[in-house]
Parts: C-alpha cells; sequence; structure tokens
C-alpha cells in the first residue's frame, strides 16, 4: 500500500504545521503505529527528527494512545483506540491528515502527543472511596446485583483516553467525568461521599476549563470503549439531586 | 592554598595513608583528595576508568562543617568498612521468622519494630512505579502517615502496564466451596513454581490473598458476580479449584483504577506527590544504603536528583529484552538495572515466562504482540492436524484427524496445563511440522464445542472484547474459525534479590511486584501477577518499611556530595549518548536483541545456543556504544533518548540472563534446557545441585553469583505431574 | 444555588428557561386554534384577554424575563465552548453520531431570535395599538390582512413557515437535550416524556404552519 501522510509538528510552544510525506510498502497487516514506527526509523536514519506521539500497550486498554484521523478521534473505526487500528482500514493511496487532540485543557506536548493531566486532577477531586487499606469487610457480606455490577462495569471501562474531549465541538468532558460518577453511583460502596463526589468532581470539571456538553453525542460516536452517553444524563441527575439545597 | 591548609587542618597525613593502601591489596590503587562542593569538604578517593567523561569513584567519605570529627581518620574508616565489606563474603539472609510455616508472618509482623505514628511524616519514602505494586504501596504507607514521593514515566498512574492484564486474580476465598485453602494455594504456586520459590513468602501471599479482595471490593471494583450478588470465579491454568476473580477481559485495569483512586485520595490529601512523566535512571547510594533518586523529566529533560530514608522500586517486569513480548512497548529493566550497578543483587534472571497463548508474529514490522487470556483456555480446546504440513482450512479437517495433544498428553489437567507446559508443546508441535497458518507457527485454539453447547451469547459475554481484540488485530472472526495462537514472551520471575521484607541485599532498598524475585519460583501460575503486586503493596511493604525505618535517624542528609556527583555523572553519560552519532536507530538494535534473545535464550536453551549469546550480546554492546544514532536534544521531549537508555540496560541484562541460563545446569519451569529433558520431554529438575535462588552481585569486571539455598520444610519436592 | 452557575447548573437554567417557553407555545396555539372557528370567537377570545391585561402584561414580563435568562445563558456557554473549540481540526470535524440540529442550535436560535422580533413588531405591535386604529379592523382581520408583516401576506407566510421550521428543529434538540439535562433516561419511569417531545416539535409547529397555510388559501 502506499499511503500520503499528513502530520501535525510542533514542538516547544511554537506554532505547529503539517508536515507532509509520502509512504510505500505499506503493509496491511501493519498496525497504524506500525507505519509510524516504520516512517521514524526512515526519518532517523535521514537525520530528521521523528514524529512523537504517545503510546504504550498498544493492545487498546492502558489510554495512552489517541490521534485524530482525517478528523476522527482514534480513526475511522468504532470502538477501537489508534493503536488497534490496522493499515488494513484503509485504501490504497490514501491521504489521511493526523492530528493530536485538540483542547485547551490538553496542551501540545509535542506533535502528536498531549497533556491530560487535567483528567487525573478530576479524579483526584473525588474520583475514589475512601476506604483505608485493611479496613474492608468480606467482599462477599454485600451482595450486589449483577445487573449493577454489570452496569457499573461498563462504565468503569473507560481508558481515560480522552477522545470524548477531543471529539466533542466544545471539549467537553462530560463522557469521562459521567463514566467516572456512574461507576461509584451504581454500587453500595462509596455511597456516603456520593453527593460530594459528584459537586467537586463537576467543579473541578469547570475549572479545568472543558466546555459545557450540550448533547451533540459526538464523544458517545468516538469512544472507543463505546461509553454510552447515557452516563451523562445520569451525572446530570445526580449533580441536580446532590446540588439543590446547597 | 586553603585546601592545603584545610588538609592539615583534617589531618591528612599522606605517609599513613600510603601505608594504609600497601597494607590493603585490594584497594585499586587512586589518589585520596580533598573536594569542596559549596561550603562542604569532602575526602574521595577516586579512579578513572576508561569510559569517556566519567569518573568512578570507589570510596567517599564526607566531611563537612556539621561534622567536627570529620577526619582523615574517618575517611580513612569509611575505606576500611568498605573493603572489609566487599571482602567479606556475603551471605544472603532471608530474614524468615523461625516458626511454623502458617506462624510465620503474624509472628514476624509482631515482632517488626514500630515507628512512632507522630514520627511517621518525617520520613520520606520514595515509590518508584505506579503500577498495582507501587500505587499499592505508596497509598498504603501514605495512609500510615509516611511523606511518599511517587515516580512514573508514564502520564498518569492509571498508564501502568498492569492495566493490561486480562485474565484475573487469584485468592483462596474457597467462595466456591471447591475445597480451596490458603494450604493449597500455596502448594499450587510452589508447585507450579517448580520448587524454586521461597516457601515462606508463597505462604504468605496464600495468607494475603483474600484480604486483596475484600480491600478492591471496598474500594468499588466492579467484579464479576454472579446472579445472587455474590462474586464468580473462573479457572486458571495450573489448579484444580476455582478461584480466580475478575472483571471480564479487563481484570488489570479494573485493579488498578482501584489502585490508583487509593493513590489519588492521598495525592488529595497531600499525602503523596507524584512526579509523572519522571523516568528514574539511577539510584543514590550513601554508605552502601540506598537514600534516593536521580530522575530524568521527559518533558524538560531536567536530571534531578530526590533525596529519601528508603526507595521502593515497583517498576514491572523486563520482558522487552526480547523485543517483542506482550509486554507494554516502554516496559523496561532500567530501574532495576542501574540499581543492580549500584549493589542490588538480581535474582533468576534467567527465568522467564512464555505465555501460550498469544496472537502469533505476523511481519517485521511488528512492534508488540498480544496475549489472549488464559482463561480462553477454560472453554477454548488446543489442537493440531494430525498430517504434517497440512494446509486445509481448519473447517475442513474433521474430528478425527484432530490433535487434541494437550488432552491426549495431560488427561487431568488438559487444556489447563501450566504456561510453561503448554508453550514448550505448542513449540514441539510446530517444531515437528504440525503448525498451522501461513507460518506454520502457530496452532489452534478451538471454541466450537463451547458455542454449540452454550451458543455465541454466553461465549461473548465471557470473552466477548478478547473476541474483538482478535478480529481486529487478524482480521478473522474467532466465532466461526478457530483462533491461531503461539507461545510468546510475557513475564519474568527474576528480578532483585529480596529477604522476607521485600527489602534487597542493599539496605533500605526495597523491590515489590513483577520486579523483585520473590513468589513465583521458575514458573508463574496464571492469575497470581496481580496477587502478589497488590498483596506486597498493599499488605507486606506498609509493614515491613517501618521496621527498616525505625532503625533509621529521621535526619536526611540532603546536602551530602553523592546526590550532586550522582547528578552529574548521569548528565554526563547522556551527553556521552548524544555524542555517539553512529548509524543504527534504537529499533533497529533491539530487534537485533531481540532475534539473539529469542534464538538462544528463549523457550528453549543449550549450552551452545547460550554460548552463542555470550558472544554476541558483546558485540552488540560495543555495536552500541559506537554506532547508535539518537536525534534531538537533551533538554526537550525525546522519546528515542528515552529508549537508547532502555536498550543499553536492556543488552547488559541479557548477557546475564544468558550466564544465568548457562549456570543452570537443569530444566525447571520457564527455563527449559534441552540438555535435561525425561524421555517424554519434560523439565528435569536437578535438585541437589540447583536449588537455589542465584543471586547475581555486579562488579567492573564479571557478575559474581551468591546462591540463597532453598529450604523446603512443609512441602515435598517431587516431580511436577499435570497427567 | 451556586450550582446553578456551573457548566451544569447554566445548561439547566436554559433547559427550565426552555421548557416555559415550550409551554407558552401549547398556549399559543391553543389560541390560534380558536381562528378555525370563526372571526367572532376569535375576537371575543382575544377580548377577554384583553380585559384581563394587567395579568398578561405581568406573564409578558415573565415570558420576556424567562427568554433573556434563555438567550444570555446560552450566549454565555457558547462563548465558553466557542474558546473551546479552537480552531479544532484541518481534517474537518466529522461526527456523522452528532445530529444536525444539536450542532446548529445556535443558528436556529438566533434566526428564531430575530424572527420573534419580526414577527412582535408587526402581530403584537398592532394588537398593542388596536384601540387607537380603525374601526373596521378587528384582531382577526389585522392578523390575516394581505399587508408585509401580516398573515395574508404570501411572503410573510413563507418567511413564517420557514421560521417555524425552524423552531421545530431548535426545539427537537432543545426538548430532548432538556430532558437529558434533568437526568432522564430514555428507558427510565419518566421516559414517556421523550415521546411528549413529538408534541413540541412536530404537532404544535405543524399547527401553528395549517393555521398559516389555511389563512392562505382562505380556508380561514
Ligand atoms: C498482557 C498481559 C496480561 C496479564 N494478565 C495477567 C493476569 O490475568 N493475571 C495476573 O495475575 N497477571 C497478569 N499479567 C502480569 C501482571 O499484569 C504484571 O506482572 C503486573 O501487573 C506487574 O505489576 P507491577 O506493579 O509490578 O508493574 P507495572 O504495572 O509494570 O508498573 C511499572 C510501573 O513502574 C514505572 N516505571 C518503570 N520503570 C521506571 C523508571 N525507570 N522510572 C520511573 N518509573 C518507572 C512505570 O511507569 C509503571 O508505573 C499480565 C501481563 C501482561 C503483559
Ligand atoms: S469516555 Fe471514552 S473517549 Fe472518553 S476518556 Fe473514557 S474511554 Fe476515552
Ligand atoms: S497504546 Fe494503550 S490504548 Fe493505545
Amino acid at each position: 500500500m502506499k499511503i500520503n501522510l499528513k502530520v501535525w509538528r510542533q514542538s516547544n510552544n511554537l506554532k505547529g504545521q503539517f508536515e507532509e510525506h509520502y509512504i510505500e510498502n505499506v503493509s496491511e497487516d501493519m498496525s497504524f503505529f506500525e507505519m509510524l514506527d516504520m516512517l521514524n526509523n526512515t526519518l532517523i536514519e535521514q537525520n530528521h527528527e521523528p514524529i512523537a506521539f504517545d503510546h504504550d500497550c498498544r493492545e487498546g486498554i492502558c489510554g495512552t494512545c489517541g490521534v485524530v484521523i482525517n478528523g476522527k478521534a482514534h480513526g475511522p473505526l468504532k470502538g477501537v483506540t489508534t493503536c488497534q487500528l490496522h493499515m488494513r482500514s484503509f485504501e490504497d493511496g490514501d491521504t489521511l491528515v493526523v492530528e493530536p487532540w485538540r483542547a485547551p485543557s490538553f496542551s501540545i506536548i509535542k506533535d502528536l502527543v498531549v497533556d491530560r493531566t487535567a483528567f487525573d486532577r478530576i479524579m483526584e477531586s473525588g474520583g475514589y472511596v475512601s476506604v483505608k487499606t485493611g479496613g474492608a469487610p468480606d467482599a462477599n457480606a454485600i451482595p450486589i446485583f449483577k445487573e449493577d455490577a454489570d452496569q457499573a462495569f461498563d462504565s468503569a471501562t473507560c481508558i481515560g483516553c480522552g477522545a470524548c474531549v477531543a471529539a466533542c465541538k466544545n471539549s467537553s468532558a462530560m463522557l469521562f467525568v459521567g463514566a467516572k460518577i456512574n461507576q461509584y453511583a451504581q454500587l453500595p460502596q462509596g455511597q456516603v461521599e456520593h453527593p460530594s463526589r459528584v459537586r467537586n468532581m463537576v467543579t473541578q470539571m469547570d475549572e479545568e476549563g472543558f466546555g459545557s456538553c450540550t448533547n451533540t453525542g459526538a464523544c458517545e460516536a468516538e469512544c472507543p470503549k463505546e461509553i454510552s452517553v447515557e452516563n451523562i444524563i445520569k451525572l446530570n441527575k445526580e449533580y441536580l439531586k446532590h446540588s439543590l439545597g446547597k | 592554598m586553603q585546601k592545603d591548609q584545610l588538609k592539615i587542618d583534617y589531618g591528612y597525613n599522606n605517609i599513613e595513608f600510603n601505608q594504609f593502601i600497601e597494607q590493603h591489596p585490594v584497594i585499586p590503587k587512586g589518589t585520596l583528595q580533598l573536594k569542596s562542593r559549596g561550603s562542604l569538604y569532602y575526602w574521595y578517593y577516586a579512579l578513572s576508568v576508561n569510559v569517556p567523561n566519567r569518573v568512578v569513584y570507589l570510596c567517599k567519605a564526607y566531611i563537612g562543617k556539621k561534622n567536627s570529627l570529620s577526619s582523615f581518620e574517618l575517611a580513612l574508616l569509611t575505606l576500611k568498612n568498605k573493603y572489609k565489606k566487599s571482602n567479606k563474603k556475603t551471605i544472603l539472609e532471608d530474614k524468615v521468622p523461625d516458626v511454623p510455616l502458617d506462624k510465620k508472618w503474624s509472628e514476624h509482623k509482631f515482632n517488626m519494630k514500630l515507628v512512632n505514628p507522630a514520627n511517621k511524616r518525617k520520613y520520606t519514602v520514595i515509590v518508584v512505579g505506579t503500577g498495582l505494586a507501587g500505587a499499592s504501596a505508596a497509598a498504603s504507607m501514605a495512609e500510615l502517615g509516611y511523606n511518599v514521593l511517587a515516580f512514573s514515566y508514564h502520564e498518569s498512574p492509571r498508564r501502568a502496564h498492569s492495566i493490561a492484564a486480562q485474565g484475573g486474580i487469584n485468592a483462596a476465598k474457597n467462595y466456591q466451596n471447591d475445597g480451596d485453602s490458603t494450604y493449597r494455594l500455596f502448594y499450587d504456586t510452589i508447585k507450579g513454581g517448580d520448587y524454586r520459590a521461597r516457601e515462606a513468602n508463597v505462604y504468605r501471599l496464600a495468607e494475603l490473598s483474600g484480604n486483596i479482595i475484600d480491600q478492591c471490593v471496598a474500594q468499588g471494583v466492579p467484579f464479576a458476580r454472579e446472579y445472587g450478588g455474590h462474586l464468580d470465579n473462573r479457572s486458571f491454568g495450573g489448579a484444580q479449584v476455582s478461584r480466580t476473580f475478575y472483571a471480564r477481559g479487563q481484570t488489570g485495569q479494573q485493579l488498578l483504577l482501584g489502585a490508583y483512586s487509593a493513590l489519588i485520595r492521598q495525592m488529595n490529601l497531600k499525602n503523596v506527590q507524584f512526579f509523572p512523566r519522571h523516568d528514574m535512571i539511577d539510584l543514590v547510594t550513601i554508605d552502601g544504603a540506598a537514600k534516593g533518586i536521580i530522575t530524568r523529566n521527559l518533558l524538560t529533560g531536567e536530571i534531578k536528583s530526590f533525596p529519601a530514608h528508603a526507595v521502593i522500586l515497583a517498576t514491572g517486569g523486563y520482558g522487552n529484552v526480547f523485543y517483542l513480548s506482550t509486554n507494554a512497548m516502554a516496559s523496561n529493566v532500567t530501574a532495576s538495572w542501574r540499581a543492580h550497578k549500584k549493589g542490588a543483587f538480581f535474582a533468576n534472571p534467567c527465568y522467564t515466562q512464555i505465555h501460550p497463548t498469544c496472537i502469533p508474529v505476523s511481519s517485521d514490522h511488528q512492534s508488540k504482540l498480544t496475549l489472549m487470556s488464559e482463561s480462553l483456555r477454560n472453554d477454548g480446546r488446543v489442537w493440531v492436524p494430525k498430517k504434517k504440513n497440512d494446509t486445509r482450512l481448519p473447517s475442513q479437517i474433521s474430528e478425527n484427524e484432530r490433535d487434541y495433544y494437550l488432552e491426549r498428553l495431560y488427561p487431568s489437567f488438559g487444556n489447563l496445563v501450566p504456561r510453561d507446559v503448554a508453550s514448550r508443546r505448542a513449540k514441539e508441535m510446530c517444531d515437528q511440522g504440525y503448525g498451522v497458518g501461513e507460518t506454520k507457527l502457530a496452532v489452534y485454539l478451538d471454541f466450537k464445542d463451547v458455542i454449540e453447547r452454550n451458543g455465541s451469547q454466553w461465549v461473548s459475554e465471557k470473552y466477548g472484547n478478547l473476541f474483538d481484540m482478535y478480529k481486529q488485530i487478524t482480521g478473522q472472526n474467532p466465532y466461526e474459525n478457530p483462533m491461531m495462537i503461539y507461545p510468546a514472551v510475557h513475564y519474568t520471575m527474576g528480578g532483585l534479590w529480596v529477604d522476607y521484607n521485600l527489602m534487597s541485599n542493599m539496605p533500605g532498598l526495597h523491590v515489590i511486584g513483577e520486579a523483585n524475585f520473590s513468589d513465583h519460583g521458575a514458573n508463574r501460575l496464571g492469575a497470581s501477577a496481580l496477587m502478589q503486586g497488590l498483596a506486597d503493596g498493599y499488605f507486606v511493604i506498609p509493614y515491613t518499611i517501618g521496621n527498616y525505618l525505625a532503625n533509621q535517624s529521621s535526619d536526611l542528609d540532603i546536602e551530602h556530595p553523592n546526590y550532586a556527583e550522582c547528578v552529574q555523572e548521569n548528565r554526563d553519560s547522556i551527553k556521552t549518548l548524544l555524542n555517539i552519532s553512529g548509524t543504527r536507530t534504537v529499533d533497529d538494535l533491539h530487534k537485533e536483541l531481540g532475534k539473539i534473545m529469542w534464538d538462544n535464550v528463549g523457550m528453549s536453551r543449550s549450552k551452545k545456543s547460550l554460548e552463542t549469546a555470550l558472544e554476541l550480546i558483546p558485540k552488540l554492546k560495543s555495536n552500541f556504544w559506537n554506532n547508535i544514532k539518537i536525534p534531538g536534544l537533551n533538554n526537550e521531549f525525546n522519546p528515542e533518548l528515552e529508549k537508547a537508555g532502555r536498550l543499553i540496560d536492556f543488552i547488559e541484562l541479557g548477557e546475564l540472563m544468558a550466564l544465568d541460563a548457562l549456570n543452570r545446569e537443569e530444566s525447571c519451569g520457564g527455563h527449559f534446557r534441552e540438555e535435561h529433558q525425561t524421555e517424554e520431554n519434560e523439565a528435569k529438575r536437578d535438585d541437589d545441585n540447583y536449588a537455589y535462588v542465584a543471586a547475581w552481585e555486579y562488579t567492573k569486571s564479571q557478575h559474581v553469583l551468591h546462591k540463597e539455598k532453598l529450604k523446603f520444610e512443609n512441602v515435598k519436592l517431587a516431580t511436577r505431574s499435570y497427567k | 444555588m451556586r450550582f446553578l452557575f456551573s457548566s451544569i447548573g447554566k445548561k439547566i437554567q436554559i433547559a427550565i428557561s426552555g421548557i416555559f417557553l415550550c409551554i407558552f407555545l401549547l398556549f399559543h396555539l391553543g389560541n390560534n386554534v380558536a381562528l378555525f372557528f370563526g372571526s367572532d370567537t376569535f375576537n371575543q377570545m382575544v377580548a377577554v384577554l384583553e380585559s384581563i391585561k394587567p395579568i398578561i402584561r405581568v406573564m409578558e414580563f415573565s415570558l420576556l424575563a424567562i427568554l433573556l435568562l434563555h438567550i444570555s445563558n446560552a450566549i454565555y456557554l457558547t462563548r465558553q465552548n466557542k474558546e473551546k473549540m479552537l480552531s479544532k481540526y484541518q481534517g474537518g470535524l466529522l461526527n456523522d453520531a452528532s445530529s444536525v440540529n444539536s450542532r446548529t442550535m445556535v443558528l436556529t436560535g438566533t434566526a428564531i431570535l430575530a424572527f420573534l422580533i419580526f414577527h412582535l413588531s408587526y402581530i403584537w405591535y398592532s394588537y398593542q395599538i388596536h384601540e387607537h386604529s380603525d374601526h373596521g379592523d378587528t384582531y382577526y382581520s389585522i392578523l390575516t390582512q394581505n399587508k408585509f408583516g401580516f398573515l395574508g401576506h404570501r411572503l410573510t407566510a413563507i418567511l413564517y413557515i420557514v421560521s417555524i421550521a425552524l423552531i421545530g428543529s431548535h426545539l427537537k434538540h432543545g426538548f430532548e437535550s432538556a430532558l437529558k439535562t434533568f437526568g432522564i433516561l430514555k428507558k427510565s419511569k419518566l421516559g414517556f416524556i421523550y415521546n411528549l417531545s413529538i408534541l413540541f416539535w412536530l404537532i404544535i409547529p405543524l399547527g401553528f404552519i395549517i393555521i398559516i397555510l389555511c389563512i392562505q388559501f382562505n380556508i380561514i
């Protein structure tokens, strides 16, 4: 396969621009990143700076990777992270425009690498159950309906990749926050602090400068873990419920 | 000159010094000098060695204003002590209390010294790595009140490689009432590890396993449940009971998010300071004890020292020495290796686990291998065609033309034999020409029967994400065609040597999780790594660290010159790296190393292959130092520079792995020496001569072997049989 | 009440005000249906409303306040979000999943505001000065006369129909979005309200359009 790559290059707070590369000998079995690896190897050999991109597990689970390909977060496939994207999903001769996540809360570190620590700070504001090591009762002491456990799990599969923010025209982080709130909302553990968790996480989300949700549903469509927008609806409800009178 | 005057003030006596050196032939010839850093003066004994821009210090005796006693005498004394110590034959003390097995941990906990709660804040503990082991340790120690600094090269703790664990986590809860018990889990783990693990550690692990599940559930980890609302279990290889707790195929993710949530809670309370994108590149030792680390900020390139009373490494495994493995791309050995070079012993480096169910390699461009969870062997059946070089599609091969070789060879465990056995048999089948697929390096893992029995809905609920992943990577639908699998490097049982307290031979340096060598012997059973990481982090290190710190003064000499010197050394060596500007890229050389390792130190090893490796690796090493090409600068985000630093450590480790494998003249668990096998091609152990932990000491010229004899007082050494 | 100023709070404000405006539309249509019962009925009904003018005035002002609240919050959030948008992507932001009406809320909203001003400046204003106008005119005839700005006029009618369609589009996303903001799930007990939204985005606008068409074709 031959691929025409238009890729975003940017370093050290300078303004970025696109750079074009024409790549031959791309095999269909390669993953998208293996194609970039190959390109980088050539770039280094030719004394050019390789393209920086974030990745680690390459299994679609760590949430490190993520680029926008032709306007689509994580590329054209549904429910798939960039690292799990294979070149067979493209046609011979395709032009791919590759860009980093763009959102004011995610500053660009270099080329395709962005800073997502805002997510950690949101989590820090309440994304936990306050239980001390060693103080836990027997795991089967509180039965949990399978349905509730399953629903909590569905929300908990969020990998924190930030595609929802990247895909949203408002750069809203509601899907990410909603997923976390909902995981805990479904479970009996940590209910005591649930009201303050909801309020604090939303406040932190606003402080980090994420936009507000206008229910366009772009996040759900681009989320590699197919987290449902229902999580946002439930977040709204929990927030309303636990803010009235505060 | 002022310095000469100072020398006299501090009692420097050249004659005495020379005499001393004469009397101590072990001390290499060098000079004793008085050095200053700021207003502080210290003696140092220095030797330049051939590495460009680098001075290797053999002794540093420190005299500052604070220390009025300090003098030349003190410097001499330090020098003497140092060489006395290095001259003495090191005995590895496992520190296991001498009481019955089931009393050991509780007795030990009771006997450990405690740090007064009011004083805990005065102790700084560094945790390197925030995977399962590191995050849980950092959180638990912060809860106790220690001042914790946590480091990771990832942007967030949630990205650690633990997130990728799929199958599950073991615990002897016996919720299924199928006869499980602490002792059975202990026994299975010892046996699974082919009798090369330390009994006391394993028993403690089994004892603590239940608490882990309690802890995780309380944190909101959504484990799989039955309709009655209670926790569900599945079976894993090497066990005949159902004791594996799971969260679909994402157990590691859910557990890590749990540990991460405990950690950020402590961050929020300001008990933990977390440094993301900081790579630990060196360990600082003062008088032989670990007193801090050197990090490189991956975004800015800043190299900085962080002093601490104790250091805990939780930096994961080193499977990437093979280039292709199921580990995350960035997993590396640097932290452990640099600590090793500072004096920590590396134990059993050759024990590598090759996982039987991975997606086969498809091309040269492959950057990593993907694991298909072992849990698939619960319901999938492994087979190859009975005819050699059969090129027909699997659907065209009828039932009686298929060889379900695991079921045939091991009737009682069937497809659930331990990993080392399953892997080796798959390789054997392929080597004999029964392999399938284009490369002939694969066997089938078939779900036809279970789909017929329970329907594809059921299968998708249990293994959905694994099936999707398989389809995504291979483009094949496993609901219709059997999966093709092949073994791949997955886990490293070896690691830094630790005692019962999880402290290495170097005082103050503790090692937990996959980075240490402790609990899995020569082969790890499935779903035990998560268990070990969390047991170490939540329930062992928070106690044992107190035992160490209770003996330490809470004063921390943050001005000690070793910090600044170590920073300088590392700056220099990075400069050296960047100056090489050869022609080979890091990935290029890494692939080369990987090939050497896989071909010669891989699934089966022989004297010949290991000697080949020991010949090739030094060449590769010099190739690295002469030919590596790293673009960019130090003071920027430079992934190639990160990778280069890691690669050189892998190369050096590779050499030690080969050495260790060569030394171990037996087959056990993941270490299979072709010379040592039974007639049925099973591993043949040599308990008389090799029932020991091989702990390697690093010295400038060579690696020195120390042995920790393994005592088996509670299980009888027997040949493993899964028939 | 500080929460009302968070991002979610602002949306709650927009949602509540929007729902009030929707309810007003329902009344508005109800009144207009009187047109079908002949000019007398319609005139009488308007007269009744006239007779309770103070109450109506209060309601009108509340409505205005609600409208301003709706608009100001919407402007605020949009501006905030615009900042967040940067240039977004070269490759275009391709989201087949998000509906057109969801992405054009600001556009339709602005158009509706313009239309509202137009509508008020002709019809509402004419009604206010009615007492001073020619005695031949009734509320009914003012409304239906063939003069620009009134419903008998062809161009006006087209303008109205287009605008009402835009209102439909705005309400389709707006109403559902409001339910989401209140945290009501489609499959929950209150989920039936989602079906109710059809009343607002389809039936009511359709009602208005039918009335205009009927006036155009002299059916009423
Ligand atoms: C694909 C896969 C599936 C698995 N499935 C299972 C399973 O089902 N059950 C099971 O029990 N086990 C499983 N394992 C094994 C298990 O996941 C790991 O052994 C375990 O998670 C290791 O945890 P850890 O905390 O020791 O290290 P890791 O999770 O690897 O964490 C290492 C941490 O150290 C940091 N670090 C490393 N070096 C440095 C440095 N120099 N400077 C700063 N930070 C550093 C990293 O940033 C990271 O935070 C699986 C492994 C793989 C590869
Ligand atoms: S909700 Fe989906 S898109 Fe957003 S961070 Fe989580 S996994 Fe990524
Ligand atoms: S690299 Fe881990 S999710 Fe893509």
